[in-house]
């Protein structure tokens, strides 16, 4: 790299350019601008002038010097000057690189490299040796090698950040005893945003070993830690924390099944000063059971990823009903207390995902746990569906109580013990403790055993159990007892079926016999019985020290991946107090060997975050420190591009004026701005004449002559209309409801012959929607009273709204000329409208239907003489029709205007007269 | 001729035309005999001679100044820009003198003529092939452009004043009317004549 001073030039091979300036220089003077030239009469006189001048053939010197100066820029531009006070190493001892690359580091992982990359590439150049100390330690322990530049860019380059903390001490200690024998040189720390308490002593430490300089995270770039839910039910409640509280922060929660199928994403808002923030993920049972990772998108650690492993999974639990009930109403309104499912559900709401039901519905669903609580002997069918499943892997809990005891006392067929479904045979009767006739007082259970899969749960001295159930025998069984009574009596034993497990608790699941149903005690114990149902065999069960090898394992982007060769196994009981760390990165630990029926075998999950302390930023000092990806040096490419930009317009505005075009500017903004307007085209389409001017239209029936009738009718009643109104009608139109825009017409004449049909549903939707929208039809049935087609199939299909007859008061009677009845061709016919005032479409009633042919009564010929004979006839009823007419025009054009009260009293007053 | 410095100042050319239309047909409404000169035809009088005259300006050579016979105590109207070097002008003035014919110069010009209003580097090219030339910067010639100018037409009027012609100067962009009548008067203070 080339440089002048503080400056350096990233493409010092344009600078190649400045040889030719020179020649440009005189190129650019003997190049003069062109002319302008004028034709002039005059130039005889002109040319007498010659002589005494000197022509000038070069151009203007300040017009040379501003292409120059355009030139250089370019040039210099193109050579990408650049201001860099990075200053060399201090020292002459090697450059020293402490690289955090715990889990923390992942998020801005590619700068940090870049980062390393160029302090190297310095290194290189300055000829120093370097060494790179990678402080989160690996299972193997590395010393930092010093090595020159070269390797260490390669060095650098293979590092990736580790899916577990950093642990510096080690590493820090080793630097600075190899940093002692040597002369002092630069230390780098490329921290990852996170520091603990001896932070800030180990900065001072390695200070004294030579030049520090520090590079530390954004603010906003400091990962976020997302921690193991808290189940509440069905729901999981998620925590995540943050490293600084400014500001607000809204993070995605990701969750996905195994095969990485987003699940469901919810929001994680991190409230302004708060560094935790809270959300609650609700998934349906079948989608929980599928969840396999939690993650905050855009968060690429291992610690803000979880992995869900089946004991997250909701399970789900089947409460048989008593073979009598059918339903779980009558014992939730009756005496909930006493039924043993009030209990059993209270229980098991946490652990799994319990459903009630009969026994047969139970069984058609998937099912982990089936619990039987005082069931006497199940119907042979039902038996052997749950054998069947039992062989499969499922766990049946079955409670005592009298409906078993008394199944017992009545025997069993001979030989067919198994029929009871129990772990061993038992007795008959039920044994009392402290009751009225014995002598014994209730008895306390004994802590449990150690092969027992109860061990550990603490037994509480309160609970007593005053009935049970006793085996026959207890050692000549394959049972196996988990827990006893403080006098040795077996209270829970348990038989392998299969893959399945056959429980029986010898006491009820409600306080009857025992109180241990309303202790702490019951809940737990269903819990570990119903962590059996994973298939847990025997005997992990009952000691958890079989270790889970590594299955899949995250590496330092939260990819789960196979496990590095240094990943060991984990006891099984000690997973959940694992700390991540190089021998046991997060990831998924269990036996590996899938089961046949393809399943993935068992695995437990061991996750990062759990294992974190409290985060901490990374302390503040007094050492030089910089963000990563923070430029230090001033770039002038960009300024001396702009630069030439303005240089080039100035030469343009130059050229403009030499050219003498500032004049004529004017002249050529104003062509352009004709040549604009005249591209506006208007596109001339068929505009339907109705659009234009008021019509009056008809339906056309397709009958000739009815149509020309309507016409004709039409036609007259417009002439009338324009004729003693202020209205304006044009020609009327006939119209063709399957092919022509109805929204044009106030009102629409469709008469109805006897062979007129209804309209198809596609048109009637049409129609419906002209009426609804403002648009009224006037039916005419053309039959007068005396018949007329049936108006019910149409009424139908156009969803009309119900009719009555218009009365003296309507509107219609009124609008123009005050009418009382409404002649066509024939009179006395009534007129329907619709018969609620509703205040749609302003009144106007969209249907009118009448059937006193008025397309007739209005027809007029071309000299207005009128076409069709009245019945019974007369001039009145011809005027009458019209009148009729102008006002159904008056009427649907103007609404309500005329039923307003301001013209009540003069209309009062005519009507009086 | 055919110059005009802006579309609202008609052509020389034009400009001539009127003044010489307009002249003609208040010589004929006088009853005075008309002619253009270098055309083969006598001076007449009346409307037809004004018809001719204009059916002969739209001649695509038009009049020219080519020495022609005219009667004696005849006069001669001039009118045009009078840019050719006087040298050129003096033997056709110098001719109809000698040959006892008196005389009117008119000369017309486009007030750009007058004024040179260009600046910059300029190239004038002649309206009728007289070749051309570049100034770098056409202001500094202005002065001495219109010194040039003056000289040229004080030339003009001593050559017309020495054979006692009149001499007079129309602008463009000045109404015609007092043009065409100081040629008016300077034709009536003449005893008799014809002439174009």
């Amino acid at each position: 790299m080339f440089g002048i001073g503080p400056v350096s030039f990233l493409n010092p091979l344009a600078l190649a350019g400045l040889a030719a300036v020179p020649l440009l220089w005189w190129l650019l003077r003997l190049t003069p601008p062109a002319p302008r030239t004028f034709r002039f009469p005059p130039i005889m006189i002109l040319l007498r002038l010659l002589p005494g001048r000197e022509i000038s053939a070069h151009a203007p010197p300040w017009l040379v010097v501003l292409r120059l100066a355009l030139l250089l820029a370019i040039i210099f531009a193109a050579a990408h000057p650049v201001l860099d006070p990075a200053r060399k190493f201090s020292g002459i001892g090697p450059l020293s690189l402490v690289v955090d690359d715990g889990w923390a580091a992942a998020k801005n992982w590619d700068q940090r490299r870049q980062t390393m990359a160029k302090l190297i590439e310095q290194a290189g150049r300055e000829g120093r040796s370097v060494i790179v100390a990678s402080t989160a330690g690996s299972a193997i322990k590395v010393q930092p090698q010093m090595m020159s530049a070269s390797a260490a860019a390669t060095a650098s380059a293979a590092l990736l950040p580790k899916p577990w903390p950093v642990d510096r001490g080690p590493v820090l200690e080793d630097l600075t005893a190899q940093l002692s024998g040597l002369p002092p040189g630069q230390i780098v720390w490329l921290s990852d945003g996170l520091g603990t308490k001896e932070t800030d002593n180990q900065i001072h430490d390695l200070a004294a070993q030579g030049a520090l300089s520090l590079y530390i995270d954004r603010p906003q770039a400091l990962p976020v830690v997302l921690y193991p839910p808290q189940a509440k039910g069905q729901k999981l409640v998620l925590t995540a924390s943050r490293l600084q509280g400014r500001g607000r922060g809204a993070y995605r929660v990701l969750a996905r099944d195994a095969a990485g199928v987003l699940l469901d994403g919810i929001e994680m808002i991190f409230e302004d000063g708060e560094t935790d923030a809270q959300a609650t993920l609700d998934l349906p049972t079948e989608l929980r059971n599928r969840l396999s990772r939690l993650e905050i998108e855009g968060e690429n650690s291992a610690a803000s990823v979880l992995l869900m492993d089946e004991s997250w999974t909701l399970r789900p639990i089947g409460l048989a009903l008593p073979p009598g009930a059918t339903t779980t109403d009558a014992d939730k309104t009756a005496q909930p207390l006493l039924s043993p499912l009030y209990y059993l559900e209270r229980a098991l709401q946490p652990v799994g995902d319990v459903r009630t039901g009969s026994l047969k519905d139970l069984m058609k669903r998937p099912l982990a746990v089936l619990v039987l609580a005082d069931h006497g002997r199940l119907r042979t069918a039902d038996q052997d569906r749950v054998l069947l499943w039992m062989e499969n892997g499922g766990v049946v809990v079955r409670f005592a109580g009298p409906a078993l005891a008394h199944a017992i006392d009545r025997g069993a067929p001979a030989g067919e013990d198994r029929a009871l479904l129990l772990p061993a045979p038992v007795r008959g009767g039920a044994r009392t403790l402290g009751g009225v006739l014995s002598w014994d007082k209730p008895v306390r259970l004994a802590p449990f055993a150690e092969n027992s899969p109860f061990y550990g749960i603490p037994v509480p001295p309160d609970v007593t159990v005053t009935r049970q159930l006793l085996a026959e025998s207890e050692t000549a069984s394959a049972q196996k007892v988990w827990a006893r009574l403080a006098d040795g009596t077996p209270l829970i034993s348990a038989a392998r079926q299969g893959r399945g497990w056959l429980v029986l608790i010898a006491t009820t699941a409600d306080p009857r016999w025992s109180n241990l149903a309303l202790s702490g005690l019951f809940v737990a114990l269903l819990d570990r019985i119903v962590a059996l149902s994973q298939g847990i065999d025997d005997d992990l069960a009952a000691n958890g020290q079989s270790p889970l090898s590594p299955v899949q394992t995250l590496d330092g982007f939260a990819r789960l991946g196979s496990p590095p060769p240094h990943a060991t196994a984990i006891a099984e009981s000690d997973v959940g107090g694992t700390v991540a760390g190089p021998i046991h990165p997060p990831g998924f630990y269990g036996r590996g060997d899938t089961a046949e029926n393809g399943s993935v075998g068992y695995r437990r999950a061991l996750n990062l975050s759990p294992g974190l302390t409290r985060l901490t930023a990374f302390p503040d000092s007094e050492f030089d420190s910089a963000f990563y990806g923070e430029r230090r040096d001033v770039d002038f490419r960009p300024w001396l591009l702009l630069l030439t930009l303005a240089l080039a317009l100035a030469d343009l505005v130059a050229m403009i004026y030499l050219k003498g075009l500032f004049r004529r500017g004017a002249t050529i903004a104003a062509v352009a701005l004709t040549v604009m307007g005249s591209t506006f085209a208007v596109a001339e389409t068929g505009v339907p004449a109705a659009v234009l001017q008021t019509r009056l239209a008809y339906y056309m029936t397709g009958d000739a002559e009815q149509d020309a009738k309507s016409q004709a009718g039409l036609r007259g009643l417009s002439f009338m209309v324009n004729r003693r109104t202020a209205a304006k009608l044009g020609e009327p139109i006939g119209i063709d409801p399957d092919a022509d825009e109805l929204a044009f017409y106030p009102l629409i004449y469709w008469p109805l012959g006897a062979l007129a049909e209804a309209p198809s549903a596609e048109v009637a939707e049409r129609i419906n929607g002209y009426l609804a929208n403002g648009g009224t039809i006037l039916f005419d049935t053309l039959e007068g009273d005396r018949g007329g087609m049936d108006l019910t199939l149409m009424a139908r299909r156009l969803g009309l709204p119900p009719l009555a007859p218009a009365g003296a008061d309507h509107v219609l009677g009124r609008a123009f000329y005050l009418m009382k009845s409404f002649p066509g061709r024939w009179t006395g016919g009534r007129l329907w409208v619709e018969s609620t005032s509703e205040r749609v479409n302003d009144g106007v009633s969209p249907v009118i239907v009448g059937g006193n042919d008025w397309a007739a009564a209005w027809a007029m010929d071309d000299a207005g003489r009128p076409l069709y004979a009245l019945v019974p006839g007369g001039g009145r009823q011809r005027e009458l029709s019209y009148r009729f007419g102008i006002n159904l025009v008056m009427y649907v054009l103007t609404g309500n205007y005329k039923s307003d009260q301001v013209h009540l009293p003069s209309i009062i007053e005519r009507l009086r007269r | 001729m055919a110059y005009q410095s802006s579309p609202e100042i008609p052509t020389k050319s034009d400009r001539a035309a009127l003044l010489l239309m307009a002249l003609a047909a208040l010589l004929v409404r006088g009853h005075e005999r008309v002619a253009l000169l270098g055309t083969a035809q006598p001076p007449s009088t009346g409307r037809a001679s004004l018809i001719r005259m204009a059916a002969e300006m739209e001649q695509p050579d038009g009049p020219n100044l080519i020495h022609t016979a005219l009667p004696r105590h005849g006069e001669v109207v001039l009118i045009g820009d009078f840019l050719s070097p006087l040298e050129d002008l003096a033997p056709i003035i110098g001719g109809y003198a000698a040959a006892g014919v008196r005389g009117h110069l008119l000369q017309v010009l486009d007030p750009a003529e007058e004024a040179l209003p260009f600046s910059g580097r300029v190239l004038f090219k002649g309206m009728e092939g007289e070749g051309e030339v570049l100034f770098g910067r056409v202001e500094s010639v202005r002065e001495d452009y219109q010194k040039a100018l003056v000289a040229h037409r004080q030339g003009l009027a001593d050559l017309a004043a020495s054979v006692g012609w009149t001499f007079a100067l129309h602008h463009t962009d000045r109404p015609p009317e007092t043009a065409l009548l100081a040629l008016y008067l300077a034709l009536a203070g003449a005893p008799t004549g014809a002439g174009a």
